[in-house]
């Protein structure tokens, strides 16, 4: 059915006192304004995406691409994806990063966060602290790549000069810190120097607008600071906690920048990751139909835990008749 | 149980070369068993002279004594207070149950015994039925019950309650002053209450310390606050309406004392005990403060003294009338029947007992008799 086009509705003022070219004009004034950024929007987000889900399922490589050859292949690139030994290294990778890195971070951020609240007692300290330990966040992620590839080379590197001078390590010992053993936890390192402000931020926010009578009430209460970290502070945070984890969590799905810089993955694949694969594969190899697959893959598992976790948020704000 | 005693207690808050005396030299005595109402202002020094008693203030000076023990070194958990608090700061991830068990859990009771004595409060309090929710869930009133509970359930010796009543509509917190007094004259707690509201002190205290400027102005039961105020201050501040005041000048006519008021046709006349007391002080001025309650418009009794005036403003106050009245240039105010409305401009007679007359001192503002 062919719908027709209806005329913007414009309130009087908009219309009075001007001329009729000038009323023709402004009537479409509202459609364009608004219909520059969804032509943009159609086509940096939406086609892009189309075309993606239409190649996961087409053999489309370099050539094909050029010469607009490339058949259709069904569930094949998913199939291949799937069964490919790299990627199930880099789904390892991915859950260890997840385990020691965006956890690592909220861990370490929400306990740098209590304790900057609750030991620290001047105020003017604690937002120097504060201002010092997020510095790191506002670095770009590839330059703190750079920066952490410079300290952890195995010959001159910074770290390993530091555990010699202190005598922890023999001068003739090397760690070969961005090896095979060890590239992923130096990716770890170095992402949890940058990142554990971001949680860090998030709890003592949520740590500073906790009500200080609830506070008062427990000490009179009796209770010690122990048992008032453990049985309140800890629970009323519990959300506030979650939203940090899935922030990292986010964030590590897109976990490229750091891994191009410091590893590209490497040595022998140890520090791949799902997404630097399919960048590997789309933009170097110009294996379209397999890296569209991986995005896929990538976005429904993202797009289940998101969708899981939002709905244990509402419960609990509902539970605690917050929404 | 104790007995609460303040002996000349300071309190000076201290921060970027600025000091606030909040507190100055305050002494007053709780008895066992009492329930003290302490009341003024905001701003007054109430709130802070109620967390020094609980310990969540430092006691910059003088010491606060638990039956003849000093406790200003303790904290909160040692003196064994209980208190509810403005805001009820019930805990929010926990259940009613939960929030009531606290205070005994941390001290370490058994499960049993936690559940018994939970249940009975919860009993006492009418909150039975909402121990599984959440505070989130419950309303203003029943918050305010848990908070009650909740200090309650570990009997301490002193209870404190800080303007527990602020955030309670009016009908219901009539049901609860009630109540409250009831507990308390079933408990037999000692219970000092914060409160800038005169009618739930005057209802539920057997004493009120009524404070302002940092200072306590009087610490009397309601007849006392009432009959003999202090000071000005006192006389303003209980009573509602206020209390008329007028700067009279003292004068000797034909054998009797009068007290006319410049820019009006007043003149009041005090009893002999009030005139001795002023022939003491021996002043050529005096303010005079007569409470509108002790102003009619009919005649009060054989003895009774008259004033005139005219009707400024009729206005209706439910079971009572307020009216504003003019006399030259003077203003005061009367309590009177809503029955009959009064236009304005009306002339009234007023009639008032002699020992009604209040008078104080005109630069010192104390109470003289």
């Amino acid at each position: 059915m062919k719908q027709e086009m209806a005329a913007p509705v414009v309130p009087d003022w908009f219309e009075a006192g001007r001329t009729p070219r000038a009323r023709i004009v402004a009537r479409w004034v509202p459609w364009v304004m608004v219909g520059i950024p969804v032509v943009v929007l159609l086509a940096i987000v939406v086609y892009p995406t189309v075309w993606m889900a239409y190649h996961a399922f087409q053999d489309t490589n370099m050539m094909g691409l050029f010469t607009g050859r490339y058949s259709y292949v069904g569930w094949q690139n998913f199939a291949n994806v799937l069964s490919d030994p790299r990627f199930h290294n880099s789904v390892v990778n991915l859950g260890w990063y997840l385990t020691f890195g965006a956890t690592l971070e909220v861990l370490l951020g929400t306990a740098l966060a209590l304790v900057l609240y609750e030991l620290v007692p001047r105020p003017g300290l604690r937002v120097v602290l504060l201002v010092a330990m997020v510095l790191p966040m506002m670095l770009p992620p590839s330059i703190v790549g750079v920066l952490w590839k410079f300290l952890l080379q195995a010959n001159n590197g910074a770290v390993n000069h530091l555990l010699i001078n202190l005598g922890l390590m023999a001068p003739s010992e090397r760690i070969d810190w961005l090896g095979v053993e060890l590239s992923l936890t130096s990716l770890v390192i170095a992402d949890v120097w940058q990142w554990t402000a971001l949680p860090l931020l998030i709890v003592y926010s949520g740590r500073v607008s906790l009500p200080p009578a609830i506070y008062e009430a427990a000490r009179v209460d009796g209770a010690s600071r122990f048992t008032v970290l453990r049985r309140l502070t800890l629970p009323m945070l519990k959300e506030i906690i979650a939203i940090a984890f899935i922030l990292r969590f986010m964030d590590a799905y897109k976990f490229v920048d750091k891994v191009y810089v410091m590893t590209s993955g490497g040595p022998a694949q140890s520090s791949e990751l799902p997404v630097f694969i399919a960048f590997q594969k789309g933009i170097r190899e110009f294996q379209i139909g397999e890296a569209a697959a991986y995005a896929w893959l990538i976005f429904v598992v993202a797009a289940v835990v998101i969708t899981l976790f939002l709905q244990y948020l509402k419960r609990v704000l509902k539970a605690q008749a917050f929404a | 149980m104790a007995r609460v005693e303040l002996d000349r207690v300071n309190k000076i808050y201290r921060g970027r070369g600025i000091e606030v005396h909040a507190v100055r030299d305050l002494s007053l005595t709780v008895e066992d068993g009492e329930f003290v109402a302490i009341l003024g202002p905001s701003g007054c020094g109430k709130t802070s002279t109620l967390r020094m008693i609980v310990g969540l203030e430092e006691i910059t000076g003088g010491e606060i004594r638990f039956d003849g023990r000093r406790v200003n070194e303790l904290g909160p958990e040692a003196r064994n207070v209980a208190m509810a608090f403005e805001t009820y700061a019930l805990y929010p991830t926990f259940t009613v149950f939960e929030n009531l068990a606290f205070p005994l859990e941390v001290r370490g009771f058994e499960r049993p015994r936690i559940e018994r004595e939970v249940k009975e409060i919860a009993r006492l309090l009418e909150i039975e039925d909402i121990l599984g929710q959440k505070p989130g869930q419950l309303s203003g009133g029943q918050q305010q019950r848990v908070s009650l509970g909740r200090a309650l359930v570990r009997e301490p010796a002193v209870f404190i309650l800080d303007e527990v009543m602020s955030h309670i509509d009016a009908h219901l917190k009539f049901r609860m002053l009630f109540e409250l007094k009831r507990l308390h004259q079933r408990l037999g707690r000692t219970m000092i209450y914060v409160t800038h509201d005169q009618v739930e002190a005057l209802a539920l205290a057997d004493r009120v310390a009524v404070m302002s400027n940092a200072e306590l102005q009087q610490f009397a039961d309601r007849d006392g606050l009432y009959n003999r105020p202090a000071n000005r201050f006192v006389a303003d501040f209980i009573g509602e309406p206020p209390t008329n005041f007028f700067d009279a000048r003292i004068e000797q006519r034909d054998g009797e004392l009068l007290l006319p008021v410049p820019g009006s046709s007043l003149v009041f006349r005090p009893d002999g005990e009030r005139r001795r007391a002023l022939e003491r002080v021996a002043r050529a001025e005096v303010v005079v403060g007569i409470r509108p309650q002790n102003l009619a418009l009919e005649p009060v009794e054989a003895r009774g003294e008259r004033i005139e005036a005219e009707v400024d403003i009729f206005e209706y106050l439910g079971e009572m009338a307020i009216l504003a009245l003019r006399s030259g240039e003077r203003m005061f105010r009367a309590l009177a029947s809503p029955r009959r409305r009064l236009e304005p401009g009306t002339p009234v007679a007023l009639h008032y007992r002699r020992e009604d007359v209040m008078l104080f001192d005109p630069a010192t503002g104390d109470f003289i008799a």
